[in-house]
């Protein structure tokens, strides 16, 4: 790849401007929530790996949580000159990587997808990518010259566009 | 942070562990299967990533949940090159000639993985005086780094540090490198270090 990419760990949010590669590795029950301004072509991805704060007040890491994590992306990129009313966003992860899909208990990717799309709705941004659930690990890129998504998995051996 | 005397108590445990695994698994493939003198770290959880390399790896890995006096979770790891090494010598196939994994090859090495985790809690049980009960295994096969850190955010327990054991398994000139990685709640970690007896 020519373009160097910048790394989103976990519980992290990056926002980047035009031309530049967002990326995640690896994620499982984790979800990465990607907002993008195409006009401005700010991006932003944040790493979530748990649905709200709540019950975590200790726990600084904005990134982390969805809740908190939304709101923070939208903050800076607003802050760099993007328009929220302009942002659309690509989610994708929240895989069930151990026991029952069905046992929410357990499946926390299907309880942190859950918990995105809501705040995504409250907050009027149009989801235009949801590739989500499932029982495998994405590595997600975002590239924001032109607002193109692709995701692999080593693990069935594909890449796709999203 | 732990100091040496704790870690010591640690590595024992591990050290004896391995070795019953080694006789246990001597028995299941019925050749001699030697263990290395385990290797052993404790790292904070949010730096187990990037201790583990990359994180697109992929890797077998089999999950226990710990319950009883203490609680945590058991996490068995091996590279898939090692995993699909392990798994012809359980079915006694010609090495290299399993390429993927089916519902077979994932029993038989959540049977073996599952040797290896009862070794390590039946040497942590005995040196504490703990009682100390599993979960039934999980496996799964994926990336490393997707595995860890949902292991770290299931249930949404407060898990702060990771006790990783390292050791290789010898079979002839076979070598397998296994990885234990132990990760029991704040409360638990300090209960053991308070029990353990040696």
């Amino acid at each position: 790849m020519e373009k160097s990419e910048v790394t989103v760990g976990l519980a992290e949010l990056k926002v980047v401007g035009k031309s530049e590669i967002l990326v995640a590795y690896a994620i499982g029950s984790c979800v990465a929530v990607i907002l993008y301004d195409s006009r401005s072509k700010i991006a932003g991805l944040a790493h979530v790996m748990l649905p709200s704060k709540n019950g975590f007040s200790e726990d600084s890491k904005e990134g982390k949580f969805a809740d908190t994590a939304i709101e923070a992306l939208v903050k800076e990129m607003k802050a760099l000159g993007a328009d929220e009313k302009r942002l659309i966003a690509k989610i994708a992860g929240g895989a069930c990587m151990f026991g029952k899909e069905t046992d929410t208990d357990i499946n926390v990717g299907q309880r942190n997808v859950d918990k995105v799309r809501e705040i995504l709705k409250n907050k009027k941004i149009y989801l235009k990518a949801d590739d989500t659930g499932g029982r495998y690990a994405r590595t997600v890129r975002f590239f924001s010259q032109n607002g193109k998504g692709i995701i692999s998995s080593a693990k069935l051996g594909i890449t796709k566009e999203f | 942070m732990l100091n040496e005397q704790q870690k010591d108590a640690l590595k024992e445990v591990g050290s004896i562990g391995a070795g019953h695994a080694a006789t246990a698994l001597s028995q299941l493939v019925d050749k001699k299967v030697l263990v290395t003198v385990p290797r052993l770290e404790i790292i904070p959880i949010e730096q187990m990533t990037q201790f583990m390399g990359d994180p697109e790896n992929l890797v077998t890995a089999l999950k226990t949940n710990i319950l009883g006096d203490i609680s945590g979770k058991i996490l068995f790891i091996l590279e898939r090159e090692n995993a699909l090494f392990v798994a012809d010598m359980l079915k006694g196939t010609e090495l290299g000639s399993t390429k993927t994994f089916n519902e077979i090859d994932e029993k038989m090495l959540t049977q073996a993985g599952n040797i290896l985790v009862m070794a390590y809690l039946n040497a942590l049980t005995r040196l504490t005086g703990l009682a100390i009960l599993s979960s039934q295994p999980d496996f799964v096969f994926d990336m490393m780094g997707a595995i860890l850190s949902t292991v770290c955010t299931e249930d949404g327990i407060n898990i702060e540090q990771a006790v990783i054991i390292d050791a290789d398994f010898v079979e002839e000139s076979n070598k397998v490198k296994g990885r234990l990685i132990f990760m029991p709640v704040q409360d638990s970690l300090k209960a053991i270090l308070d029990a353990i007896k040696i």
